[in-house]
């Protein structure tokens, strides 16, 4: 089975946006939907027994938490099964040097989020899953 | 011998002719040409002081005049001989009275008696080197009384020890509102607002342990008014008739301080709308995108004249992103007033 991908965004709009893309490029993806950065944290505690890799669409800015209070939450949970891709809306430079500081972050997009960045998103995906 | 070749211009005021040539003679020895002129009274001596015409070097005076003597006569020729060197001449020795008289401001004090040709001479030149002296100084004295009292900063000495003010200027008087001698019978304490005493107790004693002449801190003062203002004080060590003190240059910085806050204010508030630029109204031009994006993939080659309008709104969202980003590249090139001021990211 490939691998979870739980898609973070407190816009219900782009949530569907992404949902119907990923319907066109890759039909098979298992995605799991949240609007608030809190609901997937209890939802990726639950998977901890897993011990399987999983990928995260995670924007910058939830209404209940910055994607940056995530972060530290997910690795002070010595997580090593969670792979983020961020993506935000905001087009300031220091977003990406901070994402740097997460080893946990695999990619960053900034938003609108089109066929060609769900795409690029699906090769991460694919690159960053051990054949099994 | 050889004479003094120099010109003298000597008033001789001296009722006694025979006193007059008496002295004109002894001047002779040893003074080759001495200009003399004559006035055997008060009144006369008077017209000629006050002729702008006459310039003297050196004023011989008898202190027992027909229409005045004594101290009276002393009193009312020095104040008419403009700074000039004054000699008293007298026929009595009277000690008292002589060391009275070079109080009151004479140069010396001759007895006709013991008078000598050299004696004259030498009173002659000491005079008028010790006035030249005492004029100089003077000037000296009086240029820098004027640095102090014209600065157009306010300037005030203050007893180290007891904190008065022991002389203050005119523009401390106007900046501050308390006048000449309520500043005097202030102390440094008594300008400062109550809750900042302390930073005063503590600039005090930081001075003590530090020897640089000039020293630059940053205070509130009260004014009359009770008004605070913030000044910029630099402060030397000075000695003030004998007493320990520091001589203050006060600068006022208040409206600066005030011009700079707003200006960071503005700033953070520019700052904060750059942000909101880049943030808050990219998100929903950021879903238009998306939403764009789909519906050209929907309505892909079965709509052509769907697709191109759906162009136009794409075009028109490109070009309202690239704004966005060319405000948001502007504002993060500015550089932050306060050094430690984090950069703004996302929470």
């Amino acid at each position: 089975m490939s691998p979870q991908l739980l898609i973070i965004d407190d816009d219900e709009v782009l949530l569907m946006i992404i949902e119907k893309i990923f319907k066109k490029v890759n039909p098979e993806r298992n995605l799991s939907l949240f609007s608030s950065g809190r609901s997937a944290l209890d939802r990726l505690e639950e998977m901890e027994t897993d011990q399987k890799i999983r990928f995260l669409m995670l924007d910058i800015n939830l209404k209940d938490m910055s994607g940056w209070d995530f972060l530290k939450e997910l690795e002070s949970q010595n997580d090593q099964f969670s792979k983020v891709i961020l993506i935000t809306s905001s087009v300031s430079q220091n977003n990406l040097e901070t994402a740097k500081k997460y080893s946990s972050v695999i990619g960053f997009f900034e938003k609108p989020i089109t066929f060609d960045v769900i795409n690029q998103i699906e090769n991460i995906i694919e690159s960053n899953t051990p054949i099994s | 011998m050889k004479k003094d070749n120099k010109t003298y211009h000597i008033l001789i005021v001296e009722d006694n002719f025979g006193d007059f040539f008496l002295i004109e003679e002894y001047l002779l020895d040893y003074i080759l040409s001495p200009q003399l002129i004559h006035a055997s009274s008060f009144q006369e001596a008077k017209s000629i002081l006050e002729d702008s015409e006459n310039t003297f070097d050196v004023v011989f005076l008898d202190l027992s005049l027909p229409d005045l003597s004594g101290e009276k006569l002393i009193v009312e020729i020095l104040e008419i001989s403009n700074g000039l060197p004054v000699l008293a001449l007298t026929g009595f020795s009277d000690l008292d009275f002589s060391i009275k008289s070079l109080a009151l401001g004479v140069s010396d004090y001759l007895l006709k008696d013991e008078l000598t040709p050299i004696i004259l001479y030498k009173s002659i030149i000491y005079a008028i080197e010790r006035n030249r002296y005492f004029d100089e100084l003077q000037k000296s004295e009086k240029r820098y009384s004027e640095l102090f009292h014209l600065s157009p900063l306010p300037m005030w000495v203050y007893d180290l020890n007891t904190l008065e003010f022991l002389d203050v200027n005119k523009a401390a008087i106007v900046h501050y509102g308390y006048d000449r001698q309520e500043f005097l019978s202030k102390t440094l304490k008594n300008i400062r607002p109550p809750e900042d005493l302390s930073l005063l107790e503590d600039a005090l004693e930081a001075n003590k342990e530090r020897n640089s002449l000039f020293h630059k801190r940053v205070f509130r003062h009260l004014k009359k008014n009770g008004g605070i203002i913030k000044v910029e004080i630099i402060s030397s060590p000075i000695l003030f008739n004998e007493r320990e003190a520091k001589l203050v240059l006060v600068n006022d910085i208040t409206e600066k301080v005030h011009y700079i806050e707003t200006i960071e204010t503005q700033n953070r508030t520019f700052k904060e709308i750059s942000w909101i630029q880049s943030h808050v109204v990219r998100a929903p031009l950021a879903r238009l995108m998306g939403l764009v994006n789909l519906l050209e993939n929907e309505a892909n080659e079965s709509n052509p004249e769907l697709t191109g309008l759906l162009g136009f709104i794409k075009s028109s969202s490109v070009e309202l992103d690239d704004i966005i980003r060319d405000i948001s590249k502007k504002s993060e090139s500015i550089s932050p007033l306060d050094e430690n001021e984090p950069t703004i990211t996302d929470n």
